[in-house]
């Protein structure tokens, strides 16, 4: 998989990965390390996740919605407060998305991972 | 104005009218054009509250007309003993609305609505002090029928909208659930060709994983919110695995399991299992498997799983490079349920140790001792 990958274009950027479920994180940060990026985390939860938010730099966030029955958007929108943008990698439809966050790309779970590493490309742009 | 066609032209309002307010504000403009009544209220199937509106002031109003001489009246109507519009002529009484205010009747229509409709049982015309003629019922009649239509459709849209709703949410919950299902077995194939020593191995141990992730997903879904019990999970999987009751025993408390819980624990048991069978106790004919669990109480009470092989001659080797079950124990478990968790190798057999907050696994406990310790077989 990672092999595969000839150039880096995720090189340079700091990727924060939120996602409950450890083999899904990992498949996620795997990919988005073997395109060049640094992940931060996974978290699994929303105070990890803020807390990453406050300590570390973070040029893009990647996150599950449903995390153990709380909702991922108090995230999203701590992300789009300091100007990060989000990307929901989420089994939800759009519907279930607040109006505020209707504008942030959403990937459908399973998340084609080559369409992952693009889209944060494309957010960091 | 010809009475015909006015009331046409409020039927025609009355199947455009997307509310019931407005329904009996059409109503009653045209119950005070055509027939002079001053008001009309809807009294609901049960009798207990009824909506009364004024034709001067188009006000709707809820009140209690148990104690009045026209819910005494409408009875009959409204437990069906008899049909048809009955009219009270020059009988005063009173409706008290729920301002506080008492209206005073003369005369009154009561018209049984539309028999389908459970909402609007019967409608109240009155005119105070004043007689009508056979013309003037007849408009009154068929308003009240009028009306019983459009709000009994009114009732049936809301009805099918909230069907709708409730569908539309269940249907959603599904689609995460299938994608999430989706993606949880993507990754564990993922993880698999990634662990697996070779293509017969990765075939082999995805086949058993992929079962016990549907064996775990169709208890969920039979147990639904009530969760899964730790011991029929840990039989379950014992039993697809095809070990004879005589090699293992189990002891602990009743402890369900709530769906992110029993799933992870479902795979940490296949895979103990499934090593167990190959290198462990349960390859050997004296080996013995003893699973037990005990909930240590505190603060954040944590459930404690052993698993505890013995007997075995084999050299319990701990393997080279960490396979899928070994990942499974030490990083899923810790990074899902926030368990801490020990695996390790040891003569005798395998023994791991997983201890998770309750919170973060069971649905439920009950502090007894699910019966003595036994085996496999009861």
């Amino acid at each position: 998989m990672g092999q595969a990958v000839q150039e880096r274009p995720l090189q340079g950027l700091c990727v924060l990965v939120v996602e409950d479920d450890y083999f899904i994180a990992l498949e996620l940060c795997n990919a988005l390390r073997a395109a060049g990026a640094d992940v931060i985390g996974p978290a699994r939860d929303v105070q990890t996740a803020l807390a990453a938010i406050r300590d570390e730099r973070i040029d893009c966030g990647v996150l599950d919605i449903n995390l153990r029955g709380h909702m991922a958007f108090e995230i999203a929108a701590e992300l789009r407060a300091r100007g990060i943008p989000a990307i929901f990698a989420t089994g939800y439809d759009a519907s279930m998305i607040p109006d505020e966050l209707a504008d942030a790309v959403r990937l459908e779970k399973p998340v084609d991972l080559v369409a992952l590493c693009r889209a944060v490309e494309s957010a960091c742009l | 104005m010809d009475p015909e066609r006015y009331l046409g032209d409020v039927f025609d309002q009355l199947t455009s009218a997307g509310e019931q307010e407005v329904s009996v504000q059409i109503v009653m403009r045209a119950a005070h054009e055509l027939a002079d009544a001053d008001g009309m209220c809807m009294l609901s199937a049960t009798g207990e509250r009824c909506v009364v509106a004024l034709a001067q002031q188009r006000q709707i109003d809820l009140c209690d007309l148990r104690n009045s001489g026209l819910y005494r009246a409408a009875a009959p109507l409204l437990r069906g003993e008899t049909t048809g519009s009955r009219t009270l002529w020059g009988k005063e009484d009173f409706i008290a609305l729920a301002t506080g205010e008492q209206l005073r009747v003369g005369v009154a229509l009561i018209v049984p609505l539309h028999a389908a409709s459970s909402h609007p049982a019967v409608a109240f015309f009155w005119q105070p002090g004043r007689t009508t003629d056979g013309q003037g019922t007849r408009t009154l009649e068929l308003l009240a029928k009028g009306l019983g239509l459009a709000a009994s459709a009114w009732r049936k849209d809301e009805e099918y909208a909230a069907r709708e709703r409730d569908q539309h949410r269940v249907a959603a919950d599904l689609k995460h659930r299938l994608r999430n299902n989706l993606a949880q077995t993507r990754s564990i194939i993922r993880r698999s060709q990634e662990t697996a020593e070779s293509p017969e191995h990765f075939a082999l141990h995805l086949d058993a994983r992929i079962g016990a992730v549907g064996r775990m997903q169709g208890a969920l879904t039979t147990a639904g919110d009530a969760g899964v019990e730790l011991e029929e999970l840990v039989r379950a999987e014992l039993i697809a695995s095809a070990v004879p009751e005589r090699s293992y025993s189990m002891q602990g408390p009743v402890v369900r399991l709530h769906i992110k819980g029993a799933e992870c624990l479902a795979l940490a048991v296949h895979e103990l299992a499934t090593n167990s069978l190959k290198f462990g106790s349960l390859a050997t004919p004296h080996g013995h498997l003893a699973v037990t669990w005990a909930i240590a109480e505190g603060q954040l009470p944590r459930l404690r799983i052993t698993w505890l092989e013995s007997g075995t001659t084999i050299a319990s080797l701990a393997p080279r490079r960490r396979g899928f079950g070994q990942e499974l124990i030490e990083c899923t478990l810790p990074y899902e349920l926030g368990a801490r968790t020990r695996l390790m190798f040891s003569p005798g057999g395998v023994v791991c140790e997983i201890d998770v907050p309750l919170e973060a696994c069971a649905a439920d406990i009950k502090l007894r001792p699910s019966q003595a310790a036994y085996g496999g077989a009861r």
